[in-house]
């Protein structure tokens, strides 16, 4: 039942670790607690304006019911978006989907990729696959093209690139494009829009992710501030669009509320600066959209998730006002997560998607305060799961021996009075014994507790 | 709700979102106020397709029918959402969303007409017959991906002028 079993294991994720090297990192807690800050203050004021409680209750409805009916909805997605023109794929695992994005590229000779943020084609690792075998994909998300740039891992869902400073962006775009160095970033938007400018005109196809997909239209609804979104999926002739299945709404009808909350959620906008309704081909008579669109339907482990005591984190939105909320994702930042997804839903999905066995100790990433259940527009009750997670990492032995026996300890002190108080008393006698024993445990962090007449005297 | 207030509404929330508003009694004053915003060394993509659009008066000489190489468009808008400032285009009687993203400058037409109160207003008339892109347009392209630092005109547009008649 210890710790020494999951040590035994190819490869155990420590939050602890990867904690600390983000801590040791004093420009990344700058720039995720500024980021986390400034969000979460557009976002208060993106939800005065609004009935919240009201909306959110809707919008959980909504997408409780794609959660319930998941693989109805699926057949119906694949069949409407058929109809108007799309070619559907349904890919199981993470090979499966990379694997048809690969065939459809090199089966059209398409070598140069432009591509949206996508949360999805980062979990299959489809960059990695493309380029291993040839296919150079160019991510068009400003801090997206920065991190591929620099060769890195996004630090936050919203902003890939916040760890950077505007004088690191700078250096990177000097040794990459041979432009004068600039930390002005205006200046450097500007030097990646005309860069990126050539490459959207030049590519053979668009990748994308989908923040939504709708079941009765077989449309896709992707939000963007940049115009990324709309140049990937409309300059070049094909639109490859990756999407997990729990992405689809169920009715057209559902897109207004989905629409005014996400936005809002995220950056406290009304709406992103675009939205764009994506309905199948280009049609006849029309000069605007992708002549040949794929659509990559992925489970990767969701159907069991909808199965299971955890379907609702199937609800999220990734809107990431949960990590915005959260104080350990404002201390240590996205990095530490050890996986695509942070903040409290990045805790539920990691462990759901990829195993307890390997991610438990991700679970340490949480204060259980709530903020985050408090925040989320669809109602996932994150708290609430983290909490019933920990308790089956516990009874699978994957809690830390360590751990379980303060606890088991705090447990008995407080559980009855006499306990506690003989429990009180001899506590400060203890505590150089139980700080040298759990050295590792960094006890010493803590006040040392002091008698308790001195604690009389002090009142 | 009344179109005064509908009006009022959408002018206050596009502005908000960084987009400049002007509101027009005449076609004529349209065309002024459109050359308002224009220089000498613009190139104007300008669609025909709708009677608002054949009926404006633009300079000749600036007019260019490739939006990959015009510095402006000018069209109408098939809608504009008075709650979140937005104006809405779509790929319906061969108009090309391209070229509302593009260049760097997006002037709008917007028929007082054509503004509804919110989300599902618009989605609540759309009908079953949906064209292959309809896309809402709240602001100009903007992005915060450097330190925060907020920045106009990434990808598409630094500026959308909208002008309601």
């Amino acid at each position: 039942m210890n710790a020494r079993e999951h040590r035994g294991l190819p490869y155990s994720f420590s939050f602890r670790r990867a904690a600390v090297a983000c801590l040791e990192d004093p420009q990344l807690r700058l720039a995720v607690r500024k980021a986390t800050d400034l969000l979460g203050v557009k976002r208060a004021q993106g939800l005065e304006p609004i009935p919240w409680e009201i909306w959110r209750e809707k919008a959980s409805e909504i997408r409780g019911y794609t959660v319930d009916h998941i693989a109805e909805l699926v057949n119906t997605f694949s069949v409407n978006a058929t109809s108007a023109g799309a070619i559907v794929y349904h890919a199981e695992n993470a090979e499966d989907a990379c694997s048809a994005v690969y065939h459809i590229l090199k089966d059209r000779e398409a070598s140069r990729i432009v591509k949206a943020k996508s949360m999805i084609t980062e979990e299959i690792g489809l960059n990695h696959y493309l380029e291993d075998r040839g296919i150079q994909v160019v991510e068009t998300d400003l801090g997206e093209f920065i991190i591929q740039l620099a060769g890195e891992r996004p630090s936050h869902i919203l902003g890939p690139a916040i760890h950077k400073t505007r004088a690191q962006v700078g250096r990177l775009f000097e040794e990459n494009f041979r432009v004068p160095f600039s930390d002005d970033p205006e200046l450097l938007t500007r030097i990646a829009r005309n860069k990126l400018r050539e490459v959207f005109l030049a590519a053979h196809a668009g990748i994308t992710g989908a923040n939504f997909a709708i079941a009765d239209t077989g449309s896709l609804m992707l939000f963007t501030n940049e115009g990324n979104g709309r140049m990937v999926t409309t300059v070049p002739p094909l639109h490859v669009a990756v999407l997990s299945i729990e992405k689809i709404l169920p009715s057209i009808s559902h897109a207004p509320l989905l629409a005014n909350l996400l936005p809002r959620s995220a950056t406290g906008q009304p709406l992103s600066s675009y939205l764009s309704l994506i309905t199948g081909t280009r049609k006849r008579g029309e000069e605007t959209g992708a002549k040949e669109l794929h659509i990559v339907l992925l489970d990767n482990g969701r159907l069991q998730v909808a199965a299971g005591d955890f379907s609702s984190i199937l609800k999220c939105i990734r809107c990431s006002a949960c990590l915005n909320v959260c104080p350990v994702y404002a201390t240590v930042g996205g990095h530490a997560y050890g996986s695509v997804y942070s903040g409290p839903m990045g805790i539920i999905l990691t462990i759901l998607l990829n195993g307890m066995e390997r991610f438990h100790s991700v679970l340490d990433a949480c204060t259980l305060c709530g903020a985050c259940s408090e925040a989320c527009p669809v109602k996932v009750p994150l708290k609430h799961m983290i909490s019933v997670l920990r308790k089956l990492r516990r009874a699978k032995g994957l809690t830390p021996l360590t751990d379980t026996l303060s606890m088991t300890g705090i447990g008995l002190a407080v559980g009855n009075s006499t306990r506690y108080c003989v429990g009180r008393k001899a506590l400060p006698y203890l505590w150089p014994a139980l700080t040298s024993i759990l050295k590792q445990e960094r006890l010493d962090r803590l006040p040392t507790p002091r008698k308790e007449r001195m604690l009389v005297q002090a009142r | 709700m009344e179109s005064n207030e509908l009006l009022a509404q959408f002018c206050d929330n596009a502005r908000k979102v960084d987009a400049s508003v002007t509101v027009v009694d005449s076609m004529d004053q349209a065309a002024k106020a459109i050359e308002d915003k224009l220089a000498e060394s613009d190139k104007i993509y300008a669609p025909r397709l709708t009677a608002i659009e054949k009926e404006l008066n633009l300079p000749e000489s600036l007019l260019t029918t490739d939006y990959y190489q015009a510095t402006v468009t000018v069209e109408e808008a098939a809608a504009g959402i008075a709650e979140t400032g937005s104006i809405v285009c779509w790929s319906k009687e061969g108009r090309s969303l391209p070229a509302s993203l593009l260049p760097g400058r997006h002037l709008v037409m917007l028929s007082r007409a054509s503004i509804v109160k919110d989300l599902d207003a618009f989605f609540g008339k759309l009908g079953s017959d949906l064209p292959t892109n309809i896309t809402f347009i709240t602001g100009p392209s903007r992005t915060a991906d450097i330190e925060l630092t907020l920045t106009t005109g990434v990808h598409g547009p630094e500026f959308v002028d909208i002008i309601i008649v």
